[in-house]
């Protein structure tokens, strides 16, 4: 499946309602969301729009959007 | 502060935890109805959704019926789960998550159930919502198993098995964090109720 980054990009703005010019790679994932559950949210429709399967095991290091970014894109290809 | 109303206290305080518990079950699981797209599971999940909002709504009448407000509870059973055992990242991971959890309310519930003397009206609530709760544990384990093609068995078995671990001490740390409230409640003092 071939994902573009943009695309998640729009993806996670639309789950943060947030500007999309506001998602920046450098974006701490703890400054994007209030609540933890709303991050559980955003793992569950990445991965339910990609097809794709995370694991805890995964997260280990990702701290910033362009982090989980390259980490759904690693897992679509 | 008299034994009186102590107990009172504590009652007040248990029936709130609960009811924010449940609350912010609804939350989640409402949050996951939106995203999920697996048919088989879209539809247990909704009705679970629907199930916690149900039981916050009781767990409210419960405490209007008994004369008492409910406490706005902000720390809750699933927070302290987050922080113990990190994020569950996959769909996988948040029913094991929520099976060890149901399984510990039914138990909490059950616990609750046998107090001596325990008002009606909570007997009755606890009844009501412990029956949802079995079909939860049922759903749940059913939806593990139907999983297992993509995840694996061993996967599964073992994530369990790692969040039964922290189950453990989530509710151990609980006991002692309000160890005076639960022993209030659930020791061998009756609860004495309005």
């Amino acid at each position: 499946m071939s994902v573009q980054k943009t695309e998640i990009y729009k993806e996670i703005a639309r789950l943060t309602h947030r500007k999309l010019e506001t998602i920046q790679d450098d974006v701490p994932l703890r400054n994007l969301v209030a609540e933890s559950f709303v991050l559980i949210e955003i793992m569950i429709e990445l991965q339910e729009t990609y097809g794709v399967i995370i694991q805890q095991q995964d997260m280990l290091g990702i701290q910033t959007v362009g982090d989980l970014v390259q980490l759904v894109l690693s897992k679509t290809h | 502060m008299t034994q009186k109303s102590f107990q009172e206290d504590s009652q007040r305080w248990i029936l709130s935890f609960y009811r924010s518990s449940e609350i912010n079950g609804a939350l989640f699981f409402g949050r996951l109805s939106r995203s999920i797209r697996d048919s088989r599971i879209q539809a247990d999940l909704t009705k679970h959704f629907a199930d916690e909002s149900q039981h916050a709504w009781y767990w409210t009448k419960c405490l209007n019926d008994l004369g008492l407000q409910a406490i706005n509870i902000h720390e809750t059973y699933q927070d302290q789960y987050l922080a113990s055992i990190g994020m569950p990242t996959n769909m996988m991971e948040v029913l094991a998550i929520t099976q060890v959890f149901e399984r510990r309310v039914i138990g909490q519930y059950g616990v609750h159930r046998h107090v001596e003397n325990l008002n009606p009206i909570v007997a009755q609530t606890l009844d009501t919502i412990m029956e949802d709760e079995k079909w939860h544990i049922k759903w749940v384990n059913d939806a593990l198993k139907m999983m297992e093609s993509d995840y694996s068995k061993e996967l599964i078995d073992s994530t369990l098995r790692r969040y039964y671990e922290a189950d453990q001490e989530v509710y151990a740390k609980t006991l002692v964090e309000h160890g005076e409230r639960m022993t209030s409640l659930f020791g061998n003092t009756a609860l004495k109720l309005r």
